[in-house]
């Protein structure tokens, strides 16, 4: 913020006065004002900088003019910055809603893709609860033994035709039928009557 | 929004600006640099949530004011007046960021700054690092524009003793100042 114009020559004019001073006290001219008004000033001067503190406020006026301002000294005290306070709470709030809105983002992408993952666990063939019907072919459906990669490789080569090893694959002969005494658990399971 | 209300970034930009310097001033007052963050925090907080700046002529003085008013109620309300202890001020952390590294010479300064008498230390603050005029300084403190001036150079002299180092030392820095 630039200084305005009266408040800087009023600056300055503090700083120039003492420089004034300073030559009178060179060139030997007594300052009446200092040895009319107040014949002790510099004793109370003296008093002020030997214990630091304004032992008569009401006097600063009249030894305001008796040092010149140290510039260089000042210059070299501006060399020393002040250290910057850490950044401000409300910077973070600022922010609150951005994140909130990325946090209502995810919190939607996770419910989506859970809802997908369900969707998809109910649908899928293999979940879905066979009916009555099919109890009777059960015992078919279960193979003895399952298609491996070698057991394709050993119908390809055994196999007559491409076509009819495909066929086995699809269609596996049924498992030997067991004896009479003896019958399949699912079979005796899928003739109960279920009420539903 | 209301309408009256200076915009939050605004008061931001100023915070960052002279938030340095009035965190100096609020330590200068207390001694502790932590309620003197405490002070400067609750000065924005409270301007940015529901403050006008705009009635301020002098936003940088202003700031000041509040910040200062800040520290006293608060030592007010605590009931406390801790003087600034010179030890403490020294083992605290730093006030400044020193030239070339010369971490010696910041500590020297804050040693300096806590011994001096707190009047002249608020003077040679506000005018050395917050870059405000005698007469801005006066109105703030409430004092003539010559007092303070009179307080600044005391407090100068002051420093420039206590920071000068002793015969035979290394050479004082501003050694021509003087002529």
């Amino acid at each position: 913020m630039p200084i305005p114009e009266d408040e800087r020559l009023s600056d300055e004019r503090m700083k120039g006065q003492p420089m004034k001073d300073q030559r009178m006290k060179d060139e030997g001219i007594k300052d009446q004002r200092l040895n009319v008004d107040r014949p002790n000033n510099e004793r109370v001067v003296h008093e002020r900088l030997d214990h630091g503190q304004i032992a008569d406020p009401s006097a600063d006026h009249l030894v305001s003019n008796a040092q010149p301002i140290d510039e260089k000294f000042e210059a070299h005290l501006k060399h020393f910055r002040p250290v910057d306070p850490p950044p401000l709470p409300v910077e973070r709030r600022v922010h609150a809603p951005q994140r909130w809105f990325v946090l209502a983002a995810w919190a939607a992408a996770a419910a989506a893709v859970v809802a997908v993952a369900v969707v998809g666990f109910h649908a899928r063939p293999g979940r879905i609860a066979p009916p009555v019907e099919t109890f009777a072919v059960v015992d078919q459906l279960v193979k003895p033994q399952s298609l491996t990669i070698r057991s394709a490789n050993a119908l390809l080569a055994r196999a007559p035709s491409f076509k009819e090893a495909i066929d086995q694959m699809a269609f596996p002969p049924k498992p030997a039928p067991l004896p009479a005494d003896k019958h399949s658990a699912l079979a005796e399971l899928s003739k109960e009557k279920i009420k539903l | 929004m209301h309408p009256d209300r200076t915009d939050a970034a605004e008061i931001e930009s100023l915070y960052r600006q002279h938030g340095a310097a009035l965190l100096l001033f609020a330590a200068a007052i207390t001694g502790e640099r932590s309620r003197a963050q405490d002070a400067l925090h609750h000065v924005f907080l409270k301007l940015i949530e529901n403050g006008n700046l705009d009635h301020a002529l002098d936003k940088k003085a202003y700031l000041f004011a509040c910040v200062r008013n800040a520290v006293l109620n608060e030592a007010k309300v605590l009931n406390r007046h801790t003087p600034l202890d010179p030890d403490s001020a020294v083992f605290t952390s730093a006030w400044f960021t020193p030239p070339d590294r010369d971490y010696a010479a910041e500590h020297a300064l804050r040693h300096a700054l806590s011994i001096l008498p707190r009047e002249q230390r608020l003077v040679i603050v506000l005018h050395v690092w917050g870059e405000l005029t005698f007469a801005q300084i006066a109105d703030l403190l409430e004092i003539s524009a010559n007092t303070a001036a009179s307080r600044y150079r005391y407090a100068l002299a002051r420093l420039r003793e206590a920071m000068l180092p002793a015969p035979n030392d290394k050479e004082d820095p501003c050694a021509n100042s003087r002529g």
